[in-house]
């Protein structure tokens, strides 16, 4: 028993939309998170003359 | 009421914690036998389909009521439900909340025993030698009390090894729960799941270059064990049992309908993300089951036993898949197969405290919040409880006890409560009241075709499900007519254990309706004096 090219198609499809979600929320936790921890730093740059 | 309640104490530690109650037993065991035997690749289409239309939307709704009740100063359903629908019935269904995680993580414990006890087996070489399907089901028997000793024992001489793994898990799980929200979930989650996903990608590394272990048999190979899950077979998709089988693997694996979710999300700040916070949980929840879970024991199975072997011990159940299967095949990897076994153990004991000490959590919440309890307080009380129905597990096994508390409080109550959060958060409280509590705060824009899924497909698909299980399994196994994890009557003799379980499940649902009683009577009181 091998994997047919329907086997492969499911397998590629179902780690591929998981993996790209979980790289995806990742990311964007991780910048939101970032951008959030800045935001009193960028304030202060503007408020310098 | 006005004590200032715990937080979380980063984003990241409620990711983890978020992420490990969901992340357990079900994801490394249950799952690949589940894709195994409904189809294949195929299954995969009704596993989405649920996620999409069960899962994710149940996980906002979850977290969307327990952030709004931790608001409010509640940490479990039944305020929050009070607090959604001003009727006086909404704080005593929210007592299902308390009960069902509780019966719940009762079992649980016992359950996650087996893992730290199997941990410490594979890295003793305890079970090395037992090389058969016969004698690893005795070795398990023995170890569980389940084998009848009275021709001699060959392991185990009682029940004294599983009772004492257990009570050192119950004893760890009290540890954590003693040191709060921040100090001891979180910093558990940071241990424990870094941990296991870091055991479970070495085996999933180490099966994919097994190859083919025995160049004798060149069709035994992890290959073939791949083409095993994942090959479609699209006739299975006629079978509404396969739709069922895959909507419930999604209620297990998310950890939804538990009341777990809500008392965590309670812990938020009332203006933090839960839209990303929540889809981050599942997707790392997924990640663990389909491409972690799925990459493992079928596979390595196939490899060593065969694909005849491995569809009989599919078949059969995850625990034989997970505790007689994987010792076998440990025992067949060299030099390192006392490594790889305590990895696996190890990696299901995380999967399983990371999970236990969510489902303990509301139990904790609702004597600290309501009642005003200390930690230390809550914790004896939890802990008494937890042991109450462990230790009925422990001595009970061999009669049903424990498959009786999987069936009605972990499989049976999650979707009645899912039902019933589904309702009052989307019909009792609006839509559009929990429309902005799912969005406010978001980091991510959320799809509207979510509010009218929460509002009509969810409950309708919450409906179905609870209709098949009522007359596919509930109804019988109310009647004793099936056993929960056999299609055959009870044995007299076991009928008198499931009614104690039954009974058990019925009191903890009873005791926490009345401190719910005394609690909002002791409030009105108060207030009137006010």
């Amino acid at each position: 028993m091998t994997l047919t090219w329907a086997g492969w198609l499911f397998l590629v499809t179902a780690w591929g939309s998981i993996g790209g979600l979980t790289a995806y929320c990742i990311w964007k936790v991780l910048v939101t998170t970032e951008k959030k921890k800045r935001r009193p730093d960028e304030e202060a740059v503007i408020i310098t003359p | 009421m006005s004590r200032s309640r715990e937080n979380w104490g980063s984003r990241i530690g409620l990711i983890l914690a978020m992420a490990g109650n969901a992340v357990g037993l079900g994801n490394f065991l249950r799952f690949p036998r589940q894709a195994a035997l409904n189809g294949g690749g195929a299954f995969m289409i009704p596993y989405f389909v649920a996620l999409l239309l069960l899962g994710i939307p149940l996980m906002w709704v979850e977290w969307a009521i327990g952030r709004f009740g931790g608001a409010h100063g509640h940490g479990t359903t039944p305020g929050m439900f009070a607090r959604m629908w001003r009727h006086p019935a909404a704080k005593y269904l929210g007592a299902l909340g308390i009960a069902i995680p509780l019966s719940f993580v009762m079992y649980y414990t016992y359950v996650e025993a087996w893992t730290l006890a199997y941990a410490v087996f594979s890295a003793i070489k305890h079970y090395w030698g037992v090389d058969s399907f016969a004698e690893m089901s005795r070795f398990l028997g023995e170890f569980q009390g389940k084998a009848d000793l009275s021709q001699g024992f060959q392991y185990f001489s009682g029940i004294g090894v599983a009772l004492l793994f257990y009570l050192v898990t119950l004893g760890l799980n009290l540890f954590v729960l003693a040191h709060g929200v921040a100090k001891g979930i979180e910093r558990l989650a940071k241990i424990a799941l870094p941990a296991l996903f870091l055991f479970a990608m070495v085996l999933v590394v180490r099966v994919v270059t097994l190859g083919t272990p025995d160049p004798a048999h060149p069709e035994n190979s992890v290959a073939a064990g791949f083409a095993y899950i994942w090959n479609p077979d699209f006739s299975m998709l006629k079978n509404p049992a396969v739709w069922l089988a895959a909507a419930g693997q999604i209620f297990f694996t998310l950890s939804i309908g538990t009341g777990a979710i809500h008392t965590y999300a309670s812990y938020v700040k009332k203006d933090d993300d839960i839209a990303l916070t929540g889809l981050s949980t599942s997707a790392t929840n997924e990640f663990a089951e389909v491409i972690l879970g799925g990459s493992i024991a079928i596979p390595v199975a196939v490899a060593f036993f065969g694909l005849a072997e491995t569809q009989q011990i599919a078949r059969e159940g995850s625990f034989d898949l997970g505790f007689q299967a994987m010792p076998i095949i440990f025992q067949k990897m060299g030099t390192l197969g006392p490594l790889y076994g305590t990895l696996w153990f190890a990696l299901l004991f995380f999967a399983g405290i990371t999970s236990s000490v969510a489902l303990a959590q509301p139990v904790m919440a609702f004597m600290q919040d309501e009642f005003g309890w200390s930690r230390q307080k809550a914790t004896f009380f939890t802990g008494s409880l937890m042991a109450i129905g462990g230790l009925s597990c422990v001595f009970f096994l061999k009669h049903g006890f424990l498959d009786e508390m999987d069936f009605w409080a972990g499989t049976f109550g999650l979707v009645i409560f899912a039902l019933i959060e589904t309702l009052i958060f989307a019909w009792a409280f609006g839509m559009d009241n929990g429309w902005k509590e799912i969005t406010r705060g978001a980091d991510i824009k959320v799809p509207k075709a979510f509010k009218f899924i929460i509002k009509y497909v969810t409950p309708v698909y919450l409906v179905a499900m609870l209709v098949a299980w009522t007359l596919q399994d509930a109804v019988p196994i109310l009647l004793f007519t099936k056993q929960p994890t056999a299609d055959a009557p009870y044995p007299p003799a076991d009928v008198p254990y499931a009614l104690a379980a039954r009974l058990l499940m019925v009191g903890t649902f009873v005791l926490f309706a009345v401190l719910v009683a005394v609690i909002w009577r002791r409030r009105h009181r108060q207030e009137g004096l006010v």
